[in-house]
């Protein structure tokens, strides 16, 4: 299972598609994220991306289960979401059409 | 051995981030596993949250502690800018040198308020250590944390006391040692010194985190680390322009061999002391600048 960076794919992105489904802690996020999208998130680049995403009120902390801290997504976050997915399945479509195109001309 | 690295690497997050975060992402850490790749994530998120910090996150600081990280971090600086410091005097003492210190214009002037600063920056550090010495040494009693502080504080003078005192003595015995062996036992004291001075400003970060401290004795300790930051700033000012000065007016003794073993030159080795000063001397700054938003947000 190779790890992920900043530079290669928003580990925001990530965390806020794995909140959709509901409050999870890091490790359960790391866990949900390794299954989905079969990269996994590193302890430093998960709380990079939480620290941001909650910079920015996408996600809110709740309580402290023991030394585990579930987090959720804000109705921003929500609709945050829903815009870069939107937006990714534009390219994705696009980048699809092209692709299928260049394969029928060659 | 992994999770060791992993404690050290949660070790290099900002106050702010280990306040915040810090539990979790040792759960997490433990969860996962340590492994090499963990650890490097670590250390890259911890650079990161040095270099770019969530405000949200860094502005979550008290006041207080604001201004314990600001004045903490000039005595930091302040020790490692001695080191350049001493080295500066080691390469610019000498009759030669001793000579152009008395001659007029920039070059005496330079070095003459060099030495001022100094005194004005280390008299500052005793001036705001001066209550919270006291104050530490009250609480160690009751506070375990402040009490390690303490007991670090002090095995640090001891041993730079030892280390001088065996120095001393073994001047004193005039042993007929080789310039070059001379310039070893030199570098071991150095070295000594150097590693209890920063044993010192550690323990002075902890004992500052561990004792309560009225608000108006914690500005105080801030303009004087406003005081010992301009200091440095103002001495790597003037080392730049005794550099420039000396290759102009004395270019035979900026390029004459310096050093224990001739080597590099006088102008490569303040070029040196030069970089290291600014190196610090920034931090230092940004540090002050800390410990007035604390006080005066």
């Amino acid at each position: 299972m190779r790890y992920i960076s900043e530079r290669s794919t928003d580990p925001g992105l990530l965390v806020l598609a794995s909140l959709a489904e509901g409050p999870k802690h890091g490790y359960a996020i790391t866990r949900d994220v390794e299954a989905v999208a079969g990269v996994k998130l590193g302890p430093g680049t998960l709380y990079g991306a939480l620290s941001r995403l909650e910079g920015r009120d996408l996600i809110e902390a709740l309580p402290s289960e023991d030394r585990r801290r579930p987090y959720k997504i804000t109705a921003a976050g929500s609709a945050a979401l829903e815009e870069q997915l939107r937006m990714l399945d534009r390219v994705v479509d696009t980048g699809m059409r092209r692709l299928r195109a260049a394969g029928a001309t060659s | 051995m992994s999770a060791r690295l992993a404690r050290l690497a949660l070790a290099l997050y900002p106050l702010a981030y280990r306040r915040r975060y810090g539990e979790e992402m040792a759960a997490l850490v433990e969860d996962q596993g340590a492994s090499p790749r963990a650890v490097a994530d670590l250390a890259r998120g911890a650079l990161r949250a040095h270099v770019r910090p969530e405000p949200v996150v860094a502005e979550s600081l008290g006041r207080d502690d604001r201004v314990r990280l600001g004045v903490s971090a000039v005595l930091l600086c302040w020790v490692l800018f001695t080191l350049a410091g001493l080295a500066l005097y080691k390469t610019t003492e000498g009759r030669s040198f001793e000579g152009l210190g008395g001659a007029p214009g920039l070059l005496g002037v330079a070095r003459l308020v060099i030495q001022i600063l100094a005194a004005v920056g280390s008299a500052a550090i005793v001036v705001g250590a001066a209550p919270l010495v006291p104050a530490a040494l009250r609480q160690a009693r009751s506070r375990p944390a402040a009490r390690r502080a303490v007991l670090l504080a002090c095995g640090c003078v001891g041993t730079f006391l030892g280390a001088t005192a065996a120095l001393v003595v073994l001047a004193a015995a005039k042993p007929g040692f080789s310039s070059g062996v001379e310039a070893l036992v030199l570098a071991g004291w150095a070295m000594v010194a150097a590693a209890c001075g920063i044993g010192c400003a550690l323990a002075a970060r902890r004992g500052l985190f561990a004792i309560a401290v009225p608000r108006r004795t914690l500005a105080f300790a801030a303009a004087c680390a406003t005081v010992v930051a301009a200091a440095m700033v103002g001495i790597a000012l003037l080392t730049l322009a005794y550099l420039l000065d000396l290759v102009v007016a004395a270019p035979g003794l900026a390029s004459s061999p310096n050093g224990p073993l001739g080597e590099p030159n006088a102008r490569h080795s303040l070029l040196l002391q030069l970089a290291v000063m600014v190196a610090v001397a920034t931090p230092a700054a940004l540090g002050a600048r800390r410990a007035w938003r604390g006080v005066n947000p």
